[in-house]
């Protein structure tokens, strides 16, 4: 029910939005939605030293139109992603909640390679916010989580014909490069850090080397009247060690949505187009 | 460019895809939940070199002797007994082990000392029936114009305007007894801002500092901890706060920092002590395991994990008892008096 009150909200509004839009030729934008569950696997040391596992769900929004950069040929990207997982430690008698939402834009090149297949590359920068709650520690109940990062983003689009329909395959894979991450000390009571306001470099420089991070969308997308139907895998690996603190993130979900494209002409198109 | 743009990439990849961050393998066994714990507190508790001062603690030795009590016949029950004697070691109120048949505890602070207080006394002779309930506070104005507020626990949410409205009640009284015997603490944020009602400038109380990394002697700086006078009605008149072996953590800290403030006399028995705000962990066994972890010292820069002593000693007397009486609020209530 949601998901379709999201995707009813969504379309309308993103075509209003196109129609304003003066962009370069194909004058063509894409709106999607993806719904998902799947499987998580949370390590937060400042919590407990052991791995939590469990359910995850996912929602992710994204947009993508072209620019006038580069002789048009270059794209931008939004996507906005939520997640929430129910975890367990193996014993079975603790319960973890991790939970954020990330908010992501990419600017990518575009290269013909070959026929049907199209490959973008480009830099992005996105932003996080989200927590992990243990339900029985006392003093280090949660940790909260945020960052900014400079990310880099590559993707590839291949077209092919099957059962007298168009189906497009999509990877993207997203790598955080450089920012800044919050995190406590090793030690630090959350009573020190926000009662006290003692800060003790709970601002980190994160990198590749500190935040070893990846984001992946595997999608195929087959045309459906005037949207587009997506199937897919979402894998988010995200990772952190900083001030002594280990922090993961795996979570894997399935999922499925729609897309639809937006043109300033027409508003409605029937195939798949190339991203 | 292109050429420059790919190996960054390529070497970002190939970092990102083979540095895993995870945590040391989880063995369940007796001795692996044994050396798990001793593991968990090695790289997280604060007090190691204080405790080996003042009570002899050599957490190696520790080690040593609890891991030759490893045994895979073992059943849980005796897991857990030899983990908890582990702990209590260290004689440490806050350092506990939990699991769902029991908690490991080490609380010789209060169980080796006189009680110096009966609920049923104070209940019955002092607070009576006809007394007033300000959240946390429970107060009464005595026979002889002394104001009598009990608090027996911090965890209970009490706000500036309980505490100035219990105040206001009580304004012309002589002198005012803060009753904090066998309170076992609960949010520092609550009692340090019960405190904040008995100074009229900023007042340093003390310092706190925490682990910043897994050595035993890894600690960040000492930082200040100060009371800003509270919004609202700041008593000025005397007040005598009453303290016993029970008063622990939070209240530890209570009677830390009235200890400084004017016109405050501390009277009973030396405080339980508690000043390692806990933090919690867990074993592969899947047991909660609760330890030390942020050092808060007094203003002059020294530890009350032992206690807070009184600045007059006084301690229930049978005779007092057997006449229902309590001892230290009549001390109290003498010091008070205008006759």
């Amino acid at each position: 029910m949601l998901f379709m009150a999201m995707l009813w909200t969504s379309l309308p509004l993103s075509a209003q939005t196109m129609a304003d839009n003066d962009l370069s030729s194909p004058q063509t934008c894409m709106h999607a939605i993806m719904v998902g569950a799947g499987w998580s696997n949370v390590l937060e040391s400042y919590l407990s030293p052991y791995n939590y596992t469990g359910t995850d769900f996912t929602v992710i929004r994204e947009t993508m139109r072209p620019t006038k950069l580069m002789q048009g040929k270059v794209d931008v990207q939004t996507l906005f992603q939520i997640n929430g997982s129910i975890l367990d430690n193996r014993a079975k008698t603790a319960k973890e909640y991790a939970g954020g939402l990330r908010y992501g834009i990419n600017w990518q090149y575009t290269w013909d390679v070959a026929k049907g297949l199209k490959v973008m590359a480009g830099p992005g920068a996105s932003a996080y916010l989200g927590g992990i709650y243990n339900d029985r520690n006392g003093n280090n109940p949660g940790q909260a989580k945020g960052d900014i990062m400079v990310d880099l983003t590559a993707q590839a689009f291949y077209n092919f014909r099957l059962f007298r329909r168009e189906w497009m395959l999509r990877y993207e894979m997203t790598v955080p490069f450089i920012g800044m991450a919050y995190t406590p000390n090793y030690g630090q009571s959350y009573y020190e850090a926000f009662e006290l306001e003692n800060y003790d470099h709970n601002l980190q420089f994160a990198h590749f080397a500190n935040t070893p991070s990846m984001r992946h969308l595997l999608t195929i997308s087959m045309p459906m009247k005037s949207a587009i139907l997506r199937f897919g895998v979402s894998a988010n690996y995200q990772q952190a060690k900083l001030n002594g603190l280990k922090y993961h993130n795996y979570n894997t979900d399935i999922m499925v949505g729609v897309a639809k494209y937006f043109e300033r002409k027409t508003t409605t198109r029937n195939h798949v187009l190339p991203f | 460019m292109r050429r420059f743009t790919l190996y960054i990439l390529a070497l970002v990849i190939a970092l990102t895809t083979s540095a895993c961050i995870d945590e040391d393998d989880y063995d369940n066994s007796a001795k692996g939940n044994i050396e798990a714990l001793w593991k968990i507190m090695d790289q997280h508790y604060c007090f190691f070199d204080y405790k080996k001062d003042i009570i002899g603690v050599d957490w190696d030795e520790v080690h040593q002797r609890y891991l030759a009590q490893a045994n895979e016949k073992m059943t849980k029950a005796q897991l857990f007994e030899v983990c908890s004697n582990m702990l209590a070691e260290l004689k440490d109120g806050h350092v506990n082990l939990y699991a769902s048949h029991d908690m490991g505890r080490n609380w010789s602070f209060k169980e080796d000392h006189p009680n110096n207080f009966d609920e049923n006394l104070v209940n019955d002779y002092y607070l009576g029936t006809d007394y007033s309930i300000a959240a946390g506070l429970s107060y009464k104005l005595l026979e002889d114009n002394v104001g009598y507020v009990r608090c027996e626990s911090f965890s209970e949410a009490l706000g500036n305007g309980n505490i100035s409205d219990a105040l206001y009640r009580l304004e012309l009284c002589d002198g005012l007894i803060i009753d904090v015997r066998n309170n076992p603490g609960g949010n520092l944020t609550t009692s340090r801002r019960l405190a904040s009602h008995f100074t009229n400038k900023k007042t340093l109380v003390g310092y706190i500092y925490h682990k910043t990394g897994k050595g035993r002697n890894d600690f960040s700086n000492e930082e200040e901890e100060n009371i800003e006078p509270a919004q609202g009605i700041r008593w000025q008149k005397p007040v005598i706060v009453l303290a016993n072996r029970s008063t622990y953590s939070a209240a530890n800290d209570f009677v830390k920092c009235m200890k400084v403030m004017p016109n405050v006399t501390i009277v009973g028995d030396t405080t339980g002590g508690g000043s390692g705000m806990p933090m919690s962990s867990e074993i592969p066994a899947g047991w909660s395991v609760r330890y030390s972890a942020v050092v808060m010292l007094d203003k002059d820069h020294k530890h009350t994990e032992f206690g807070v002593a009184p600045d007059i000693q006084v301690d229930m007397t049978t005779t007092d008892h057997e006449n229902n009486h309590d001892t230290i609020i009549e001390t109290a209530r003498a010091m008070l008096r205008k006759d």
